[in-house]
């Protein structure tokens, strides 16, 4: 049997697929976040702890973990708000 | 009023200087009076390609320095009367320029052409920026490489600062070839043109007939394979508003072999 195998074809992914994932990959990194709305400042730091806690509620309904082990922390970078959470799976 | 078009990429080593020489003497070929300026001081190489280094006696630092006009710098080509090249100057470097004095040449030679293409230097540094200071539209060279289109896509982002927008902004894509698009080895004219959300305005054959033009200096429109100057029509004329399928572009890179012979035999004989 081992003599038919080697004239069987190996399937190899084409050159031109990874290197358009690729490419799609390094310009979706690139891309600028088109900003829709801007939440003043005072607005997002009185309703922080809102956000958080819809952000907690939300992670633990999709992935189907309890609410204390999501943690959600917000760091500014560059004028931006980077919302970071944490989910600890089992 | 002539059309000023910067051909630019980003990377080094995609075309921009053959591309900026083919295009001018296909538009000069054509019956437009031509200007190519070469904007990569210190790096000069458009006189090369054009076959012109020994011809150029003036450059760009000269006219900047107040030493001549624009127009006194001008070497004119040996074949196509109506093609002019103002040099760069190998000894200068690209800080000795600045934007400002780019768009006072350009304007200088505004009334008196019919096109002017300006060769820019690669990176996104000075010469970038002098390069595209005078230009209203850009033709972005690439080829179909991730580094090419990764750098083709971060010198669009910058010419949208400048004031480029989608119609302005055109995508030249260079050394295609067909056999490894073919055999699902190389991005196509489609991967390239949905990636950088640009229209694409001319597909480039990888030619060796490129190398020879170059050994001899005479750009391969002049003198050479026929399907690369069939695209570099097709690109003159979409530059001109006629509007030609992209893939006129790719059927004249495939058609090659013993039919193609004796029709580009036929259709070389009629032009």
């Amino acid at each position: 049997m081992w003599f038919f195998g080697l004239f069987k074809r190996r399937k190899r992914e084409k050159s031109r697929e990874t290197a358009y994932k690729r490419l799609e990959t390094i310009l979706e990194r690139r891309r600028p976040v088109a900003v829709t709305e801007i939440i003043p400042k005072n607005e997002f730091e009185e309703n922080s702890e809102k956000i958080k806690e819809r952000i907690v509620d939300w992670v633990s309904d999709t992935f189907k973990v309890e609410k204390d082990r999501v943690k959600v922390e917000f760091e500014e970078h560059n004028g931006y708000i980077v919302i970071i959470t944490n989910v600890l799976f089992e | 009023m002539a059309k000023v078009i910067v051909v630019t990429s980003g990377k080094g080593g995609v075309g921009k200087t053959t591309i900026t020489a083919n295009l001018g003497c296909t538009l000069a070929k054509s019956g437009e009076k031509v200007c190519l300026i070469d904007a990569d001081i210190g790096l000069k190489n458009l006189d090369v390609v054009l076959g012109l280094e020994n011809r150029v006696v003036y450059t760009l630092l000269d006219v900047v320095n107040g030493k001549v006009n624009a127009q006194e710098a001008l070497v004119r080509h040996k074949q196509l009367r109506n093609l002019y090249l103002l040099a760069a100057s190998q000894v200068a470097t690209k800080e000795m320029v600045s934007p400002e004095d780019m768009k006072n040449i350009v304007k200088s030679l505004y009334p008196v052409f019919d096109y002017i293409l300006v060769d820019s230097p690669a990176g996104i540094e000075r010469g970038f920026r002098n390069a595209v200071a005078a230009a209203e539209i850009a033709l972005i060279v690439t080829t179909p490489e991730l580094p090419a289109i990764s750098d083709a896509d971060r010198v669009v982002g910058l010419l949208e600062n400048f004031g480029f927008n989608d119609k302005s902004m055109k995508v030249i894509l260079n050394r295609f070839k067909i056999k490894m698009v073919k055999a699902g080895e190389m991005l196509t004219q489609d991967d390239v043109q949905s990636t950088l959300a640009l229209e694409i305005i001319g597909v480039v054959p990888d030619s060796e007939e490129v190398i020879i033009a170059t050994n001899k200096g005479l750009p391969v429109v002049l003198n050479g394979d026929m399907s690369v100057s069939r695209v570099f029509e097709n690109i003159a004329k979409r530059l001109k508003g006629e509007s030609i399928p992209v893939d006129e572009d790719i059927s004249q890179i495939s058609e090659k072999g013993f039919v193609a012979f004796f029709k580009n035999l036929f259709s070389r004989k009629r032009g």
